[in-house]
Order: C-alpha cells, then structure tokens, then sequence
C-alpha cells in the first residue's frame, strides 16, 4: 500500500517536469508551433525508443555557453523508413535541427527536420500529434 | 522494376481516379468510406477466396466521433498529401502512396449523430478517466504498452503498419505495432470458453460475398475499444472527438467487416456493442488500409524497450542510473 502511494505521487511529480512521458499527447500540450528553433548541436546521446526517438544536443550559444538540448523525433521504425537509423547520428555527428521549441521555454524542442554534416536533410516528425508540419497551409 | 513501377503508378492513378468520380446510384463513392459497398471484383486466392494479402499503411480515419452538443466539423488537422509521404516514404522509382482521403464525417455512422452512444453512469466514468490520466489506473492502456483491442488496432496510428496473410481456413492480421496479431479461423468453430479472456478477443471469421466478417468476443475489460490521434490536452471526455477513454466490459463483442473496394483499398466496417456501457451497438466505417509500397516490410515495434520515462513513471524506477 505504501509503495503505491509512493509511485503514485513519483508518477504526477514526474508528470509535472515533463509531458512527453505519455504517448500522443497533442503537439500543443507540450510544444508552441510560435516558437520555431533552427538549432545547430553535436549529438551526445540518441534513443532509440517507441514512442517518440530522442537526439541529445550539446548546443553552443553565441557567447560560447553550451546547453543541453533534447529533441524529440518520430517513432524509430518511421525513422528507418526514412532513412535514417541508430547508426546513422553517433554521439559527436554535428546536426541543423528544425522544429518547435517546449511551450515552457526548457531546451526541448519537437523536431520536423535534421540535416546531416553531409547536407542529407530527413523528415523526423512525429505523427498523429496535431503538430504543424501534419496540416494542411490553410489548416483545413 | 519497370513493370513494377508503372503498374503502381497505374494503380495509384486508378486510385486518384476513382476518387475524384461522382458515383452512379448504388455505388460507393469511391475513397472515403461514403455510401454503399461497392462492386469491386477482387483477386481471389488459389482456393477462391477474396485475396487481401499484402501489406497494408493506416488509412484515412478522420475523427472518431462529434463532440458532443456541436454540430460535425472536420477534424482539428488534416494530414497533407506531403505528410503521409514523409510518414510512408514511396518505393524509390514509384509514385508516391496516394493520402487515403479523410470521410467528410465522423467514422462513427451508427448513430447518425455521429457520437459513441455511452450510458449515462459512463460517460461520467470516461470523464473520470480522461481527467486523471495522471494516474497509472485510469492512463491509456495502449500508452502502458498493453494490447489495443478492437476495433481500436485497426484506428490509423502513423507507426503502425499491417500485413494480411491468408492460408486455406485461416486469416492472419499482422500489426507492426507492439507485435499485435489476429488468428482468424474460418471453418465455423465455436468461440473459446466465457472463462477465458483475451485483450484482443477471440475471433471467427466468414465470408459473406467479397468481405470479410469477423465475430470477436471473450475480451478482458482492460481495453479501451477505440481512441487514435491525440486528445486536445485539458479537454473535457464530452468535448473531444478522438474517441479516447471509452473503457468496456468483458460483455464488449465487436463484429467486423473487411471489404477490398479497389485494388489498394480495404473498406473497414465494425459494429461495437456492450450492453452494460453504450445505450446500443454502434457502428464505425472508413478506408482503414491503404496499400503498401511494394518493398514495405514490418519492423520489431518495441514498446517501452528503453524508455526510462514510463518505466519511472509505472514503477518509481529509474533505469537511466
């Protein structure tokens, strides 16, 4: 009895920090489509995980401070099916991110487009969200 | 490879075609899931059933139901033709994949109001649930990695592909998502026994005509029977149309109909009954399966492998440390 409490209150406190634990939340629960991010990192850390792949970035910001940015990117299979595997972004791989920061301002950012050093650009949006690279320009 | 290339182009325009046709009386309208089953001849198996084998992408689904008190509106975002693919990318050297057209209606057709038709007692319990999805208890079971259930396993979902298999007396359904699949015996055996309990259900299937029906029982009540797509965050069970948190019962028993309409279309049809939740059967329809390109293959779809969030989240654990 005591241990669920326990993991009760550890699961909504750990809901509070981060929305993106639970599958298919709406794009706009957790990301504002008004705060696009052009981001240029080094890769530190990949998951490779359902629902949602994460790319860890080490982004350094004009005065040369680093930051910790984590993106999130469609699910590993879609990935694959785009091109693009666990393989294809080692830690230390420089990538140009396009996507839509949190909407609380945290370095979390939903990514539509990676670009390898390469100039390989690959479409790694998540679906089913609602996010603005699924609509239609006139939003119909 | 050439031959391959033009006769996919030449399906895909075939498919283009038909959709954009205005219908003669009786026939469907083509590829939205609108009007009456069509007169499609299909290929048949070597032993002269309706041939439905292949790879399968998620078709258009549209939104679930209308929310309830409003009038039908289409749903909050159309997926563009670029979109499904950037999802489904094209076999290199084809068209790409035609965008299953969304049905200018819910997917819900019985009632004609469009909405799920839950009793009072639970509606208020879908309210519940939607409102605390904080909680492990109430949380979507799919999102807990547990079985989707039906008809919910054939709602469109951008990482869930299909394949359909067919050897004599048997149809097998294959999900990439989660290693879900569905035996479906043929010869008219019985249903298993009320005492066990599956949370895919028990299926038996027959052919009437070109389709496929399918009686499904015996389900535990851990499911929810539909629920794609993504909730607006914060909103009311009453005021969303994605169809999430309707829970059942082990009295839930879904009949479902898979109809070729065209060369690369499955029409898919389910009536949901559950005596002790809705205040009658209702009944969904849309083009659930559209198909593959011809070098589509399912992939493993791990579920929580990995993903030290949820793992947290379910048992206070940090496998991350």
């Amino acid at each position: 009895m005591r241990t669920r409490i326990l993991v009760s209150t550890i699961g909504a406190a750990l809901l509070l920090g981060s929305g993106s634990l639970l599958a298919h939340h709406a794009f706009s629960a957790e990301f504002d489509a008004n705060r696009p991010v052009n981001l240029r990192g080094t890769v530190t850390k990949t998951e490779w995980i359902n629902p949602h792949s994460w790319i860890h970035v080490d982004v350094k910001d004009a005065s040369g401070k680093v930051s910790s940015w984590a993106i999130e990117c469609g699910a590993p299979n879609s990935l694959l099916r785009r091109g693009l595997n666990k393989m294809s972004i080692p830690a230390g791989t420089q990538l140009v991110i396009e996507g839509y920061q949190a909407k609380d301002g945290s370095t979390t950012a939903n990514a539509r487009d990676i670009t390898l050093p390469d100039g390989q650009k690959f479409f790694v949006g998540s679906s089913g969200t609602g996010a603005p690279y699924e609509k239609d320009k006139d939003n119909k | 490879m050439t031959q391959r290339f033009f006769g996919t182009l030449a399906a895909v325009t075939a498919l283009v075609i038909t959709t954009g046709q205005i219908p003669a009386a009786g026939q469907s309208r083509g590829g939205n899931g609108e009007g009456a089953t069509p007169s499609f001849e299909p290929p048949r198996t070597p032993w002269g059933d309706p041939d439905l084998q292949g790879h399968w992408l998620p078709g258009g689904g549209g939104m679930m139901e209308t929310p309830a008190g409003e009038p039908w509106k289409g749903p909050a975002f159309r997926p563009t033709d670029a979109a499904f693919s950037n999802f489904f990318p094209p076999e290199p050297g084809s068209a790409a994949p035609a965008r299953p057209r969304t049905p200018p209606r819910p997917m819900v057709v019985d009632p004609p109001d469009g909405r799920i038709p839950m009793q009072p007692w639970a509606m208020e319990k879908r309210t519940e649930i939607m409102a605390k999805q904080d909680r492990v208890e109430h949380l979507d079971p799919r999102v807990r990695c547990l079985q989707s259930g039906l008809p919910r396993a054939n709602l469109p979902v951008g990482y869930n592909t299909y394949q359909f298999l067919q050897i004599p007396g048997y149809v097998v359904l294959l999900y990439e998502w989660n290693h879900m699949y569905r035996y479906i015996p043929l010869d008219g055996r019985p249903h298993v026994s009320p005492n066990i309990r599956l949370p895919m259900g028990d299926s038996r299937g027959r052919w009437e005509g070109n389709t496929l029906v399918v009686d499904v029982t015996n389900f535990t009540d851990r499911t929810w029977a539909v629920g794609h797509g993504a909730p607006p965050e914060g909103a009311p069970a009453s005021a969303i149309s994605t169809g999430h948190g309707v829970f059942h019962t082990e009295a839930l028993h879904v009949v479902e109909r898979f109809t070729l309409i065209d060369a690369n279309t499955v029409r898919y049809e389910a009536t949901i009954e559950d005596p002790k939740v809705f205040t009658q059967p209702w009944k969904i329809q849309f083009n659930a399966f559209t198909r593959a390109p011809a070098d589509h293959q399912l992939f493993e779809y791990a579920c929580h492998e990995g993903n030290g969030r949820n793992v947290k989240l379910m048992t206070g654990f940090d496998i991350d440390k």
